[in-house]
């Protein structure tokens, strides 16, 4: 025996333009409910989000992380500390630290340049490179003439999901975990 | 009307529920404003959308003031009462508008052009490493949420009040769900690695912006020259003031009758006709005419 279809619905078999949602339904309330839709259907597309160009799934796959160690005092001063966040970075991605030491403005280019996966060194809060890569929080912290420069690492902007493995490790080690 | 005290009877009970719904309309933009500002980082799809929804108080704000004008008599200064002042308010929110959508605009394009690449970090909550993306698509989803509703509450009060105001708001807010999902495709595009995703998003609701601004304008201008009385959102002659131009082109039919529009209601002009002894604009016979309060007065020039 055929059923009726229930009231306000069409077949599913219509095809329709409104074949998937109550007749009564107007198109802000379609577009609300597909969004929530895509909503739930992203963590579904595996690794989310995704970097822009890929900077996780290249350093997994070759086995190395290509760091930037600006030089200066704070490389002497905190080595242990830059050490032990590397190794967390390493152990986490899967890939050994491959480091190279210079002066700040040729390894931010270098990182701009996809030369660079991540830098790590001196830099000021107000700086002009802040808004051209991600600074993530600082390891270590010091105010010099009521300017705050942190020891932090910095990745290039958009690799979203690699910002967020280094944004994890840095609170982990901060947290002491 | 136009020189007395307060809103026709015939509307008063509708005029009540603008205002209420107007008030509704400021409190959830306000909370989407809160919402969409703690979320939006560094998106450009999202900071472009807070944009749009903070100018969105603007008209509901208008309405509010335009409606407290209106019930305004006339006064020593001002002989005519302040019908037109919603016209004023929205004039400057329609310039506003269109000149914040061309300069977001400019900057999406720009972004475009440059290729520049959006991050969107995370945050710590107890002790879960969360997506700031995640906050910025629910902010998204809930600014498309309170629009749809007041949006179509009040397309029917605006018809029956004649309110180009309120009918032009009701309009914004029908276009914000479109607002609401480009904003979330783009961040939502962004998240599966697409760098163009958040700034062509904020490309299309700047254009969103600039098209409300547009509409605003040419409602806003077309009183301020003395135009017809148009039928809501569109620019032809509406079925009222056509009801009453036939009635006196009918009763004075040498004469040219010249209509014009303020706020909502219609004053006519009948030019080469004297009024007949006893005229009464209130009882004048005028078949077709349904809303009889719109006609604030018919004026002669022999």
């Amino acid at each position: 025996m055929r059923h009726a279809p229930a009231a306000g619905w069409t077949s599913p078999l219509d095809l329709g333009p409104r074949s998937a949602f109550p007749s009564g339904m107007g198109a802000s309330s379609r577009a609300f409910l597909i969004c929530l839709g895509l909503a739930a259907l992203l963590p579904a597309c595996g690794a989310y989000p995704r970097d822009i160009d890929g900077t996780s799934e290249r350093v997994r796959a070759a086995g190395i992380v290509r760091v930037g160690l600006i030089a200066g005092p704070a490389t002497a001063r905190d080595r242990a500390l830059i050490g032990a966040y590397l190794g967390r970075v390493g152990r986490a991605a899967g890939a050994a630290p491959r480091i190279v030491t210079g002066g700040a403005e040729p390894l931010l280019a270098g990182l701009e340049a996809d030369r660079l996966d991540l830098v790590l060194g001196e830099i000021a809060a107000d700086s002009p490179w802040v808004s051209d890569v991600a600074v993530i929080e600082p390891l270590a912290e010091r105010v010099i003439e009521r300017r705050r420069i942190g020891l932090s690492p910095i990745a290039r902007n958009g690799e979203n999901r690699w910002i967020m493995l280094l944004e994890r490790e840095a609170r982990d080690m901060k947290a002491g975990g | 009307m136009s020189e007395k005290k307060g809103h026709p009877k015939e509307i008063r009970a509708d005029i009540a529920a603008v205002q209420r719904l107007e008030y509704w309309n400021i409190a959830w933009t306000i909370s989407i404003v809160a919402a969409m500002g703690l979320a939006m980082g560094g998106s450009q799809a999202m900071k472009t959308a807070w944009v749009e929804d903070t100018l969105g108080l603007v008209p509901p704000i208008a309405i509010l003031v335009a409606l407290r004008y209106e019930a305004r008599a006339s006064n020593r200064r001002y002989h005519y009462g302040f019908d037109r002042v919603n016209g004023l308010g929205f004039l400057i929110a329609a310039v506003a508008l269109a000149a914040v959508g061309l300069v977001l605009l400019k900057n999406a394009v720009g972004t475009l052009i440059t290729a520049d690449h959006v991050t969107i970090g995370s945050t710590r909550i107890w002790g879960h490493d969360v997506w700031l993306g995640w906050f910025m698509l629910a902010a998204q989803a809930y600014a498309t949420i309170p629009p749809l509703i007041i949006g179509r509450k009040e397309l029917p009060l605006a018809r029956r009040l004649r309110d180009k105001l309120v009918h032009t708001d009701a309009l914004m807010n029908k276009a914000n769900w479109q607002t609401g999902v480009a904003g979330f495709l783009g961040v939502a595009g962004l998240g599966l690695g697409f760098w163009w995703a958040d700034s062509a998003a904020a490309a299309l609701i700047s254009l969103s912006i600039i098209l409300d601004g547009w509409k605003a304008l040419r409602v806003a201008t077309s009183e301020l020259v003395d135009g017809i009385p148009c039928e809501l959102g569109e620019s032809r002659l509406s079925d009222d003031a056509n009801a009453v131009a036939r009635a006196l082109r009918k009763a004075f039919p040498k004469s040219r009758v010249l209509m014009r529009e303020t706020g909502r209601y219609m004053r006519a002009e009948v030019v080469g006709a004297s009024p007949p002894k006893g005229f009464d604009v209130m009882t004048f016979e005028i078949p077709g005419l349904e809303d009889r309060w719109r006609l604030d007065s018919v004026a002669f020039r022999p």
